[in-house]
């Protein structure tokens, strides 16, 4: 009889523990995005131009020196990507908007994947396949 | 000292009452010490039914506190359309990019080093192309076409959380 309730608390106490443990590493991980909106804010005040974007996985050369070793690009179980797009369109309700940029967010683990979505809920964002993007400015 | 040996004198009745009474004995003996069974668990039946009622209340009424908050999957569906809408969006500004710098559209999407999964980009003449997704719902973005009229609500869509 202890045994069957110790084993039903173990249960219910161990998958909760699981998802606190995936709750904090998604909070990292926003938080390492808002680190790089950051930086990229004060490039664009020091250059008046959006660094180019960089592989997957990869910190941008340009925004090293703003970032520092705040954040890795590649970390276990997700990897980081900053995207640079130059929009030729003029968007409805966004008619001066030249650049969309971007962190995406790349992993299989779609619990932690919806986890910093939940955290950046704010912050304008898409989900293709396993990636999930953060619009950090031009939106 | 020997003793003599005893005359029996009992009568074929007196033996008849002792073995009667000895029998009589027996039975009365045998009735007084009930067969020690061990008490029935009632409660192992009656938790079963109510384990088992609460599981069928459980399945059927779907209550938020176990199952968590009701998924609205057609909510789920628009959402990854606007969000599949966006991405093709972006992926073609790379595309139209390439073009301003080269004057032609790329060959293949390795060339502006971009791709989205499941999307397939064709070339349809030198300075136009298509992007084609084939999911549950197909998504179609022709370079010809509105860009307006192509996102459709995608834009709400992504900026749907920001602070107004």
């Amino acid at each position: 009889m202890a045994m069957t309730v110790v084993a039903i608390l173990a249960g219910i106490a161990i998958p909760k523990a699981g998802d606190l443990i995936k709750r904090a590493r998604a909070a990292v991980v926003a938080s390492e995005i808002r680190a790089v909106r950051d930086a990229v804010a004060v490039y664009y005040v020091d250059s008046l131009s959006y660094p180019p974007t960089a592989a997957l996985g990869q910190m941008p050369p340009a925004l090293e020196p703003y970032i520092g070793g705040q954040v890795a690009f590649i970390q276990s179980g997700y990897q980081l990507q900053y995207n640079n797009w130059t929009v030729h369109w003029s968007m409805p309700g966004y008619p001066s908007t030249l650049s969309i940029i971007g962190v995406t967010v790349h992993t299989d683990d779609a619990r932690l994947g919806q986890l910093v979505m939940q955290v950046l809920s704010s912050t304008p964002h898409f989900q293709w396949g396993e990636n999930y993007t953060f619009i950090v400015v031009g939106l | 000292m020997i003793l003599p040996p005893v005359e029996d004198t009992s009568t074929p009745l007196d033996r008849a009452k002792m073995v009667a009474e000895v029998m009589e004995y027996v039975v009365r003996l045998a009735r007084a010490t009930p067969l020690a069974l061990p008490r029935p668990r009632v409660w192992i039946p009656l938790m079963t039914i109510a384990a088992f009622a609460f599981m069928l209340y459980s399945y059927a009424a779907r209550p938020a506190w176990i199952w968590g908050p009701q998924i609205d999957r057609a909510a789920i569906t628009a959402k990854k359309n606007a969000d599949m809408r966006f991405a093709m969006f972006l992926l073609a500004q790379r595309i139209f990019e390439y073009r301003r710098e080269f004057g032609v559209v790329p060959p293949s999407l390795a060339q502006v080093g971009d791709k989205i999964e499941g999307v397939t980009y064709v070339p349809l003449s030198d300075t136009t192309f298509s992007l084609r997704y084939e999911g549950r719902v197909p998504i179609i973005l022709y370079s010809t076409q509105s860009m307006d009229g192509f996102l459709q609500d995608a834009l709400q869509a992504v900026t749907a959380g920001k602070p107004k």
